[in-house]
């Protein structure tokens, strides 16, 4: 995300002001009946005092960030305490620069110091002045970035849904069907019910955050049902879900995806038999979803198709959703492939 | 009648595809496999005239399966969705159906099929033996079925071997002794360390310093035959 850095102009905008402001108060004093060093002093005060002690309190506020407004009571008392401060301190440097001349002038300590209420009012008008622009340029910032989250939501549903409509799973069940219909017609009658639901599934759900855990598995019958008659005795498939993780919602399509990546991967390219097993429970506070198939991790980096997007889908799709309170972790325990995703609850 | 074999890994696939046949009753399928291994058993076993392969089978993909094939039938590619990984092919010797099967689109394959095999049915007397047969070629993304006897030349480098026919010049991954084994000996010579020569190019033949021969082909390409093949050169020519 670009924001257009307007920082460059901060330097240029303060010193010229407070030149300005000390030229005023120079213009000002000069009808008064006052030592020119005096004078001159008291400019130069303004100047110095005003700028280092408004610099240091925006060089606080990039340190720990402007306040931000859900607490206006503490963000009047933090602004006011912080001119007060800063006023102090510069009546410090006025003291400081008058020190030398002590001796010569009499210097105006008194009037110095009924200028404290003055001088308080300029720097708040200041402090709030900068920090009223930086919350305003931080939400815009925000207003972006919300909108950068919708489209990645956005794009994580359409990739979920091409997934889903995996054109190799697609037209071999549709084959499959169709000789099943001489077959056993009253089984292919059931794998076109079943098809319809998947699709179904995907059309509604592919763009919901998050779906409950039972619907999700209820559509994963229905995907295995249909990848069973593809590969029928070579893929043996157990799913084990615990009762109590069955109303916990997650993602859509993300367990359908994962098992169809441990079929490309795990029973596809294998001669024998393979085996996937998905596992469901609570895992300490976090919700724990296992997918394992049989296969070798070498094999899987050769094939690069809609594997990797499936995952990187899920990936994004977890991150957006629950940010750091869900992973997604690959491991080898042979002879599996173990794909997990954890998410806090 | 075509003798043809269906290599398919989902039984209901093998099984929708015979039905589909049952209509072209010139077709006969002699045999069935699910995947890459008994797929290369089984052509090496009945070398049937025609195979149905689907391009992803458990093991290998149907490319690398006909790569290991010394000689290749007339193949039709099945498939669910790869109709772009079939455009890479350079010489189109082959069709390809994609599933489900449409009836008409088998129906124009196999036609093509059997005008070929009677085609060559007829030359096939006045061929030399082996000359009608193909090897499959493929290098990157490209793709060729070639008729050794438009092979001119194979030569060696490393690993690989470059195919020398028509304008193209493909390397495969396969030593040159590798493919010396299949080749037909009165017609491909071993002409020196690198190269193997299709003997039936030759325009002409000089004599060269060191007792070596200097071959010219008939593209107006030299090559030269090594001192120690000289002599099995000769006795090939002089029959």
């Amino acid at each position: 995300m670009k924001i257009i850095r307007k920082d460059h102009l901060f330097w240029p905008v303060q010193i010229s002001a407070w030149l300005i402001a000390a030229l005023v108060n120079f213009m000002a004093q000069q009808r008064l009946p006052m030592n020119p060093t005096i004078r001159y002093l008291n400019s130069i005060g303004l100047f110095a005092g005003g700028l280092i002690v408004t610099s240091v309190f925006r060089y606080y506020v990039k340190k720990y960030g402007p306040v931000a407004p859900p607490r206006p009571l503490r963000v009047i008392a933090l602004l006011l305490l912080a001119s007060f401060l800063q006023a102090i301190t510069w009546i410090l440097i006025y003291f400081a620069l008058f020190l030398p001349v002590a001796g010569v002038q009499t210097v105006p300590y008194t009037e110095m110091l009924v200028n404290l209420v003055p001088m308080m009012a300029v720097l708040l008008v200041w402090n709030l002045g900068y920090s009223g622009y930086h919350l305003i340029r931080r939400y815009h910032r925000s207003e972006v970035e919300k909108w950068q989250l919708e489209a990645e939501v956005q794009k994580a549903a359409l990739g979920a849904l091409k997934a889903q409509i995996n054109p190799h799973f697609l037209f071999n069940s549709l084959n499959n069907i169709r000789a099943l219909i001489l077959e056993d017609p009253q089984l292919a009658r059931e794998m076109i019910t079943g098809f319809s639901e998947l699709f179904r599934y995907a059309l509604q759900y592919s763009e919901h955050k998050e779906v409950r855990l039972s619907e999700e598995i209820k559509m994963l019958d229905d995907f295995v049902k249909l990848l069973k008659i593809q590969y029928e005795g070579k893929l043996q498939y157990t799913i084990s879900a615990d009762p109590a993780t069955l109303y916990e919602k997650i993602p859509p399509m993300v367990l359908q995806l994962l098992v169809e990546n441990a079929v490309k991967h795990g029973i596809a390219v294998s001669s024998g038999a393979g085996e996937i097993s998905v596992e469901i429970s609570y895992s300490g506070r976090a919700l724990s979803l296992t997918v394992k198939n049989t296969g070798i991790m070498a094999r899987k980096n050769e094939l690069e198709d809609s594997l990797g997007i499936g995952l990187q889908n899920i990936r994004s799709r977890l991150a957006l959703l629950y940010g750091q309170d869900a992973s997604l972790s690959f491991s080898e325990i042979p002879p599996f492939i173990v794909v997990e995703i954890r998410i806090n609850k | 009648m075509i003798q043809a074999v269906i290599v398919e890994d989902s039984r209901l696939a093998r099984q929708e595809l015979r039905a589909l046949l049952r209509h072209h009753p010139e077709v006969v399928v002699t045999g069935e496999a699910g995947d890459a291994q008994s797929a290369l058993e089984l052509i090496r076993s009945i070398t049937p005239d025609l195979v149905f392969l689907d391009i992803h089978l458990p093991g290998k993909s149907g490319f690398e399966i006909l790569q290991e094939l010394e000689s290749v039938p007339e193949v039709i590619f099945t498939t669910a969705f790869d109709q772009y990984a079939l455009q890479a092919f350079e010489y189109n010797a082959l069709d390809y159906l994609l599933k489900p099967v449409v009836p008409s689109r088998l129906a124009q394959a196999i036609g093509k099929v059997t005008a070929k095999t009677v085609s060559s049915a007829g030359k096939a007397g006045a061929e030399i033996p082996g000359g009608e047969r193909r090897i499959f070629v493929k290098d990157g993304s490209k793709c060729w079925f070639v008729r050794l006897a438009d092979v001119r030349l194979f030569e060696s480098k490393g690993n690989y071997t470059r195919i020398y026919f028509g304008d193209q010049q493909p390397m495969v991954l396969r030593t040159l002794q590798q493919l010396e084994d299949g080749l037909d000996g009165n017609i491909f010579l071993r002409i020196n360390r690198q190269q193997i020569l299709n003997t039936r190019f030759v325009r002409s033949v000089s004599a060269c310093p060191g007792q070596r021969l200097l071959l010219e082909l008939a593209t107006g390409e030299t090559v030269e035959v090594s001192r120690r093949q000289v002599q099995r050169f000769q006795s090939i020519f002089r029959l």
